[in-house]
């Protein structure tokens, strides 16, 4: 493992006129990890995210992907946004297949593709309809699939499922890690919720509060799918809450 | 009546509603609004027989009169010899030629300056001073400057663009950043943004400001047409008959317009529903 050259190479600092957002971040992704960025809200997660995709250019310093400036055009990568990214005059499949319009792809490959990403993610019935005739957790579904029917080297998820209800957003960890198992991607997942990235993470990150730090690098080494029962998942668990940022941020919100 | 209340639901009640499912009463919701619509119409000329049973001016339109004179100005023409569709085509020709140039152009330099912001904001000092000089007041110039059709057609382009240049000209930078993110993130080019984000997103706008250009058209064509020297066209309908002070045609010509107007609406409304049929909504 030591010798394994990082998929991604993330060295950046970033602000905002006058609004230092984050901090020196440094750290590497390898190639079929499942990374999760864990970081209390407002830290400037999405930011991070938005410069690993290649949105946004960083103030300082560069993220690579296979050893090149990121960028959009030239690497696949696939992004699920944290608020509503449908289209509201596409359907449900015309806003999926808008992914697969811009990289190309057409035809029976593209409705092979989106009706296979439709059944995964439960939206097959509903592949007609607008988004504005659906749920909030159905759009999000929508723009998971989107990021699914692409081949791509990088998956992004920016808070995917902070709209979901707490049972449908059980459902889609389960679906986004039997997806991830099934079609190998390198997964940079983005939280603020600590249970769900122990529960998913191979790796995890954690982010102090603005401006972002890293505080915390952890190895996750519980086999998947975990049991949030376990006793070894609830250590690890109160474990990242007591950390000292995380809690202050918390006793920061109660008073 | 409280038994009722905690009555559980009937099978038949079900069944029923599930036949209902998917048959739409469209049709016969159209239906009453169209005989309210009747029923409104009908209560305004019983106001308007009222008001011409009690005046007593003689100059006053009668809904008899203006009836007899919209059969003779139809069939016999005005006293210049032009039927009355004659006039009402001549006017639409020219609105919609106006108006058509004024959407070619509103669109474009629409998207163009709210793509382009820097120009906008360097050439502010001609545009909005003169977004703010009413059509009207382009007529001399135009009477002078211009013949026949195309002094219309300018006047209208006048008071149509603006509207639609406008609501374009804003709407772009509410174009919602995370679609445009949505695009670039799987590669999308510029073209793309414009293509599959931004122009789907105005469109409603461009309707919008559409109708309220129509809208301005039909008043810009009718000042046009009385200062204008043809002899043919709504306005100068309206204007021959109120030097004879004959108010039963002028009116004819006023409803003329109204009709007209009323029609073109409807058409952008129907499209705008075809269009937008994605913003009806369902409370799932």
């Amino acid at each position: 493992m030591a010798v394994t050259k990082p998929k991604i190479e993330i060295d950046v600092a970033h602000s905002y006129d006058s609004l230092v957002v984050l901090d020196h971040i440094k750290f590497d992704v390898y190639e079929n990890e499942f990374l999760c960025l864990l970081g209390p809200s407002g830290c400037g997660k999405t930011t991070m995210a938005n410069l690993i995709g290649g949105l946004l250019k960083p103030s300082a310093g560069s993220v690579k992907l296979d050893g090149e400036p990121v960028n959009p055009r030239k690497h696949n990568i696939s992004y699920v946004f944290q608020a509503r990214s449908c289209l509201p005059w596409r359907t449900v499949k015309d806003n999926v297949k808008i992914a697969l319009e811009i990289k190309g792809i057409s035809g029976l490959i593209a409705e092979e593709k989106i009706a296979t990403v439709l059944q995964i993610v439960g939206l097959k019935e509903f592949e007609n309809y607008y988004p504005n005739q659906i749920s909030g957790g159905m759009k999000q579904r929508v723009a998971i699939a989107r990021a699914f029917c692409v081949e791509s080297d990088l998956l992004i998820l920016d808070e995917p499922f902070g709209s979901l209800d707490a049972q449908t957003r059980y459902v889609m960890q389960m679906e986004v890690l039997r997806i991830c198992e099934k079609m190998k991607r390198t997964v940079i997942f983005i939280t603020n919720n600590i249970e769900e990235s122990v529960f998913l993470a191979d790796r995890l990150i954690v982010f102090s509060s603005i401006p972002a730090r890293i505080i915390k690098e952890i190895d996750v080494q519980m086999p998947k799918p975990r049991s949030v029962t376990h006793l070894e998942f609830l250590k690890l668990r109160s474990s990242i809450s007591n950390l000292a940022d995380i809690s202050q941020e918390v006793a920061g919100g109660l008073s | 009546m409280a038994k009722a209340v905690f009555a559980p639901v009937e099978a038949s009640q079900i069944q029923e509603m599930k036949r209902r499912v998917g048959k739409s009463n469209q049709v016969s919701k159209r239906l009453k609004i169209y005989a309210y619509n009747l029923i409104t119409l009908g209560l305004f000329l019983m106001a308007w027989a009222i008001i011409q049973n009690t005046t007593t001016s003689s100059y006053f339109p009668t809904i008899g009169g203006v009836g007899k004179a919209a059969i003779e100005l139809a069939t016999k023409g005005d006293n210049h010899g032009f039927s009355l569709l004659q006039h009402a085509w001549a006017s639409s020709l020219r609105v919609l030629s106006g108006f058509g140039l004024a959407l070619v152009m509103g669109v474009t330099l629409g998207l163009l300056m709210g793509l382009y912001p820097s120009i906008y904001e360097n050439s502010k000092v001609i545009i909005e001073p003169i977004r703010f000089i009413p059509p009207i007041a382009w007529i001399p110039m135009a009477m002078v400057l211009l013949r026949g059709f195309t002094r219309y057609v300018f006047i209208i382009w006048v008071g149509a663009f603006f509207p639609i240049f406008i609501s374009v000209l804003t709407s772009i930078p509410r174009v919602e950043t995370i679609l445009k993110d949505s695009v670039t993130v799987y590669g999308g080019t510029h073209w793309d943004i414009l293509r599959k984000i931004v122009i789907p997103s105005v469109t409603p706008e461009i309707l919008a400001g559409s109708r309220i250009g129509l809208g301005d058209s039909w008043m810009c064509i009718v000042a046009a047409e009385m200062i204008g020297g043809e002899p043919i066209g709504v306005g100068r309908l309206i204007l021959n008959y109120a030097d004879l002070l004959n108010m039963n045609a002028v009116v004819v010509g006023m409803v003329l317009v109204g009709v007209i107007g009323f029609a073109c609406n409807e058409v952008v409304l129907q499209i705008d529903k075809r269009l937008f049929r994605w913003r009806s909504q369902i409370t799932l």
